[in-house]
């Protein structure tokens, strides 16, 4: 493959996400250990189990980026193409699964919340999930998070190219 | 083979569950040997209930299941000198002592961060192991290495893309064919540098002719999938090579397809057979091709003698036989940004890996097959390390017919013609195995372990076993005197990852689109992983 031809979806990638710039400077600003400290996902805390000890529930909190981000139909749309760029599509498909689990179905393994999707993508899972931490930017793993989230919503899978 | 006769078969003899997956089998001194996915397990057969001897579990890296294209599958192990060779899905060739169950050597070979598996069923030849990779769909840079048996040491490594002296073809290549004629084709016949995640992996059979010394194996489709990003023929993909057992020199190449557009890796069975062609005694070799085409070659030089077709073809014309080239179907050559429609066989092929098996008794080949076709969007798509590198959104579904998406039939290879054949709902994804006896097995993906009458294609017997089939059944003589034949139920594989993964049919281009034609299989049978033993009487 050319390496041209990545360079070229890439540059479209940084077109199609120019407008968020601000923002994603803005955020790390906010969180300035966000590059190196674990979690990056700024304020979130998330749970995979409802079990907690003491007959309690988990603590966690959902983090305000993920929540500003959700249900954006332009940060959607955003990390719908992100979600093609990235080959994520050559893994899940278009939700219905391969080497990867299905994503438009309501069976989670690592939690449904826009909080655990993004977890999902930049930690990566055991069962070959990568992680994808350092290869994109958060601002971005959050648009692709936004998108995984819609694809459960019930919706007939959307298409890419056709 | 000992000789079945076709009296009925008695009875379930031993049971073993396994656990999900495994496709693979292979017998050793009368004791079969499985891969289970990753665990080898050593059954004695000479007490009762075929207790476990052994069980090895090799460990792989849990993350490779990710970088497995087609479900995460094992195409078996082989025995030869005291050792059991198998290869685990993390990359790596492993010798384990057939008596005791432990590790002898272990070399690792492939990296999954590149999307290198190791799926097929290692083909011991003299003092050595052949092996090869996976990942076709992962823009891998396919190989295939010879092992030497005791050490595990790597004695030679051949590419299948780039420079001649990574291929390994020096003076001693001489193929039939003027295409195959000139330096670094493996270079120039790609655009530049696309060689290197090129696919061209080898992960289906070797076969091995002692006389002549040489290994024959395929090698699978080149990557991307989507052909418009890689005009040119992309050598050496979706062809087979011909190479000296001990130094890995190629000696001759043929190309099934040229610039492949459809995923129709070469890596199917190359059965060696001795025949009489057109009066003249020939030392053959045949191939049923992705393509729908069932080749005959001369296997000392790589002429094509007869390239027939065996099921319906939409995509190509024929083969021309004095330049050995396929002669495409414009209409149905995929376009960026455009669906081609009914695009047949689809991308699993006429016929997948499923073995057929030949009987030297009739002089048939036994082969089990699919009946699919496909529509086709070739998408955009950029190469990343460890993802897949496909570019095409496909919806596979059954081709012409009454819905049936399987076949198994018996070939006349002399006469290039089928004798019998019968319809399956789904594609018949097990190896079959010809018997002495005149009985034919093999398994469909609803769960039936069938035997079939050889000359008619009758159905003898049958056996629904608590899952679907895609194993390969084995037979051997007990120390008792009888006759075993053992099969491995358990559902998936590339056409059963709907069950195998739960996936979820709302979205056909799941599983590279096998997904659209298997929506009925999860009402029909569950995961599994039961091995079946049977006493022929
Ligand atoms: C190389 C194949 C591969 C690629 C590429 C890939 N995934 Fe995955 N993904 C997997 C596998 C395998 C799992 C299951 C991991 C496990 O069970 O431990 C998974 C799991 C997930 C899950 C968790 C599902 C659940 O049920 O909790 C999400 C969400 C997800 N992936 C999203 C993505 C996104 C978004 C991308 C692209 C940025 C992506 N994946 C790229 C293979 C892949």
């Amino acid at each position: 493959m050319s390496t041209h031809r990545l360079a070229l979806l890439f540059s479209l990638m940084a077109f199609a996400l120019s407008a968020c710039d601000g923002s994603d400077r803005q955020v790390k600003k906010q969180t300035p250990s966000s590059e190196t400290a674990a979690p990056s996902s700024s304020d979130s805390e998330v749970a995979l189990v409802p079990l907690a000890p003491g007959g309690k529930v988990p603590l966690q909190t959902a983090s305000a980026e993920g929540a500003r981000i959700e249900g954006d139909p332009e940060q959607i749309e955003a990390g719908k193409q992100l979600f093609m760029a990235m080959n994520c599509v050559g893994c899940h498909f278009h939700g219905g699964g391969g080497m990867g689990p299905p994503l438009m179905d309501t069976k989670w393994i690592y939690g449904s919340s826009i909080d655990n999707i993004a977890a999902t993508i930049r930690e990566g899972r055991p069962n070959g999930m990568p992680s994808f931490r350092g290869f994109l930017p958060d601002e971005q793993i959050w648009q692709i998070a936004a998108y995984v989230k819609t694809l459960s919503a019930g919706a007939p899978p959307p298409f890419a190219t056709q | 083979m000992p000789g079945a006769n076709t009296g009925p078969i008695e009875k379930v003899k031993a049971t073993l569950r396994l656990g999900e997956q495994g496709a693979g089998s292979s017998a050793a001194r009368g004791r079969p040997l499985r891969t289970a996915c990753c665990t080898l397990y050593a059954l004695d057969l000479s007490q009762s209930g075929a207790p476990l001897k052994w069980t090895f579990d090799p460990a792989p890296e849990p993350a490779s299941q990710g970088v497995a294209c087609c479900d995460v599958v094992n195409r078996g192990a082989a025995y030869a000198n005291g050792k059991v060779f198998f290869n685990t899905l993390d990359g790596d060739t492993v010798a384990v002592d057939a008596e005791t169950g432990k590790q002898v050597w272990r070399t690792k070979l492939g990296d999954i961060r590149l999307g290198e598996t190791i799926t097929m069923a290692p083909l011991p030849a003299k003092d050595k192991v052949i092996v090869g990779n996976s990942g076709g769909e992962m823009g891998v840079r396919g190989w295939a290495a010879a092992l030497d048996q005791a050490t595990g040491r790597v004695v030679w490594k051949a590419t299948n893309t780039g420079p001649d002296k990574d291929v390994l073809i020096g003076s001693e290549f001489k193929p039939f064919y003027a295409q195959y004629k000139g330096k670094d084709l493996g270079v120039s016949t790609w655009p530049a540098d696309m060689w290197r995640q090129g696919g061209g992996s080898v992960w289906g059979w070797v076969s091995y002719d002692p006389d002549l010394n040489l290994v024959y194996y395929g090698v699978s489709n080149p990557g991307p999938w989507n052909s418009s990003l890689r005009p040119g023929d992309n050598l050496w993909t979706a062809g087979i090579f011909a190479r000296d057992l001990d130094t890995g020199a190629a000696r001759w190449f043929y190309q099934w397809s040229p610039h492949d557009v459809s995923d129709y890796d070469g890596v199917n069975e190359n059965v060696l057979v001795d025949l009489m062609w057109k009066g003249q005694p020939r030392k053959a070799l045949v191939h049923p091709d992705r393509n729908g085409y069932m080749y005959v070659l001369d296997r000392t030089n790589g002429e094509v003698l007869s390239a027939a077709p065996y099921a319906p073809i939409t995509s190509t014309k024929g083969v021309d036989l004095a330049s050995g080239r396929l002669i495409y179907n414009e209409d149905k050559r995929p376009e960026q940004g455009k669906t081609i429609t009914d695009i047949c066989p689809a991308a699993p092929g006429a016929k997948d890996w499923q073995p057929s098996s030949f009987s030297h008794k009739s002089g048939l080949l036994y082969v089990p097959h699919n009946n699919l076709c496909m529509d086709l969007t070739e998408v955009e798509v950029g190469y990343i390390a460890g993802t897949p590198y496909v570019g095409t959104d496909v919806k596979m579904k059954a081709g012409p017919g009454d819905g049936h998406r399987g076949e198994f039939m018996a070939w006349d290879i002399g006469h290039s013609r089928k004798i019998w054949s019968i319809n399956e709902r789904f594609p018949v994804w097990s190896g079959a195995l010809a018997t002495a006896g005149d009985v034919v097995f093999y398994g469909t993906m609803e769960g039936w372990f069938k035997a079939v009458d050889a000359s008619t294609g009758k159905l003898l017997w049958r056996f629904k076993t608590s899952s679907g089939i895609i194993g390969q059944p084995t037979t051997w003589k007990g120390s008792d005197g009888k006759q075993y034949v053992a099969i491995l139920s358990g559902v998936g594989g590339w056409s059963g990852a709907i069950v195998a993964g739960d996936l979820d049919k709302r979205d056909g281009t799941a599983a590279l689109g096998f997904v659209n034609a298997m929506k009925d299989l999860p009402d029909v049978t569950t995961k599994g992983g039961t091995l079946y033993v049977f006493t022929l009487g």
